[in-house]
């Protein structure tokens, strides 16, 4: 069976969603001897996590923090180089960690600096930091495969009303990892765009978006049955990790795999 | 229904510029005076009193003969919600005037560091960077469209200064990258939510500016370089043909 090597996982938002998803996923694929960073706003979900990665044998650290706080990248990077060890040959970074912004509202009422600031600082600052810091920390060594992860979406190519923030905030995370390709060749970038997925922030997102057409949309999606399980989507993420045959800085969606 | 400029003139304008005292931004106020009606209003924006006051006084000159149009220069820092409150404010001031059409050139940016990702490991650095050039356009945009709110006999006209770069990433910019790439999907999305808000991203091309000096001195790269003037005067076109598709991303060298 294809695995991930002995790795180091870092994974932000791990707490509950995707980044949950992931973090599982990952811990069944990884070998004996990999370690994992998890990242988030809410201590006990991750502990019950880390618990479970215990029981497969696997080392997990939680960080508890908001991301968009001055020292949180450098907590982070800390921690990682605290269970990195040679062994290691596989380092994975999952930028998931995200917010909707508030997407009851259309352009004209974003009149607050304070309020687009704060966003972007934790959905496209902090990803930014971040994964310089472990690029750091982790530097280009042969033996070492290095892979960073931008969970992007659908939002990053297409613009929706109300979703001005969310929009603004996946675009520019896109770019910001197709620059991080073009630099540097030896590592692997991806911008996976997960699908719909039936998460708390599907759940914000079907009852609080403000253009109607498209909150019916969301919630349509709910009621039909149509919305992805974290799971499933997470297995096409891994897939392309296993494979290793995507372009580096490419966008790819759940449907495209 | 939509009054819409002719082809020759911009109409009775309230037509703000930000970054107006160097380069592209002034450039395009030079031009764009020539196309204000009477009763209009140009608001110039930028942090330097003196250059601004200067560029007033030139384009007070070039008036033609009965063309009364008022300049205000706002002194403003656009990295701060002070100074996108302060141009609000000063443009409120105008909303009673008789105008037939609000021109707003989102030009203000700037280059950032050019450096590897690697070296982004400061939010604050990375944080001050994007309130400049992607938080401001949004709050003054947003303040805007709430001083002057867009109905029937009122063209409203947004211009994103973008970038090539916008659109193709480039190592060691990725401040700009990303910056340029999110101002782009920020207009699409009011493009969306606002039908009657026509909404243009113009890529200027490399012009012989401040900022392309920086670019040469900090990158080594020379690029050819155009006059502003010569890319301001597309622009122009283009806002005066007004059959850009909204939205669309527009480069120097599509035209």
């Amino acid at each position: 069976m294809a695995t991930l090597g002995r790795a180091l996982c870092i994974i932000t938002g791990a707490s509950k969603g995707f980044g949950r998803a992931v973090a599982k996923e990952m811990a069944r694929l990884v070998e004996p001897g990999s370690a994992f960073v998890l990242v988030a706003r809410s201590g006990d979900e991750l502990r019950t996590l880390q618990t479970e990665l215990a029981e497969s044998g696997l080392e997990a650290r939680c960080v508890v923090l908001d991301l968009s706080l001055n020292d949180s990248p450098e907590r982070i990077v800390r921690t990682a180089k605290e269970v990195f060890s040679p062994d290691i040959k596989h380092v994975i970074l999952v930028n998931n960690a995200a917010s909707l912004g508030d997407v009851s509202r259309f352009c004209k009422s974003f009149t607050s600096m304070a309020e687009v600031d704060s966003y972007l600082s934790f959905n496209v600052s902090s990803a930014l930091c971040l994964t310089a810091g472990v690029l750091q920390a982790f530097p280009k060594q042969s033996g070492l495969r290095r892979c960073v992860i931008n969970v992007s979406s659908l939002c990053a190519l297409k613009p929706f009303a109300s979703w001005v923030l969310y929009c603004s905030g996946k675009a520019a995370r896109d770019m910001m990892f197709k620059v991080l390709a073009e630099e540097e060749p030896d590592l692997r970038v991806l911008n996976y765009a997960p699908g719909p997925l039936d998460t708390d922030m599907q759940m914000v997102a079907r009852t609080r978006t403000g253009e109607s057409t498209l909150r019916k949309a969301f919630s349509g999606m709910f009621d039909e049955g149509q919305l992805l399980t974290c799971e499933a989507s997470c297995a096409k993420m891994m897939k392309l990790l296993l494979e290793d045959k995507y372009k580096s800085g490419d966008h790819i969606d759940f449907y495209d795999v | 229904m939509v009054l819409r400029a002719s082809g020759s003139t911009l109409g009775r304008c309230m037509c703000i510029i930000t970054g107006a005292s160097k380069g592209f931004g002034r450039a395009l106020a030079h031009l764009v005076l020539n196309y204000l009606k009477t009763g209009s209003v140009l608001l110039l924006v930028a942090r330097s009193r003196p250059l601004l006051q200067q560029l007033k006084e030139e384009l007070l000159q070039n008036l033609k003969d009965m063309q009364e149009i008022t300049i205000f220069c706002t002194v403003a820092d656009l990295s701060t919600k002070e100074g996108v409150e302060d141009t609000v404010a000063m443009a409120r001031q105008q909303s009673l005037k008789e105008i037939d059409h609000v021109l707003l050139i989102n030009n203000a940016a700037s280059l950032g560091d050019i450096s590897p990702f690697e070296n982004f490991t400061e939010l604050e650095r990375v944080n001050s960077y994007l309130a400049f050039n992607v938080s401001s356009v949004l709050a003054l945009t947003a303040g805007m469209l709430q001083a002057f709110p867009p109905r029937a006999g009122l063209q409203w006209s947004v211009v994103n200064c973008s970038s090539m770069f916008a659109v193709q990433a480039l190592p060691s910019w990725v401040l700009y990258c990303t910056a340029k790439a999110a101002r782009d999907m920020m207009f699409r999305v009011l493009a969306v939510e606002n039908p009657n808000v026509k909404v243009l991203s113009y890529a200027p091309g490399p012009m012989d500016t401040q900022m392309q000096e920086d670019i040469r001195r900090l990158t080594g790269i020379q690029y050819h370089l155009h006059p502003c003037r010569d890319s301001a005067a597309k622009l122009m076109r283009l806002l005066l043909d007004n059959d850009f598709v909204t939205a669309c991303h527009v480069d120097f060298f599509d035209l």
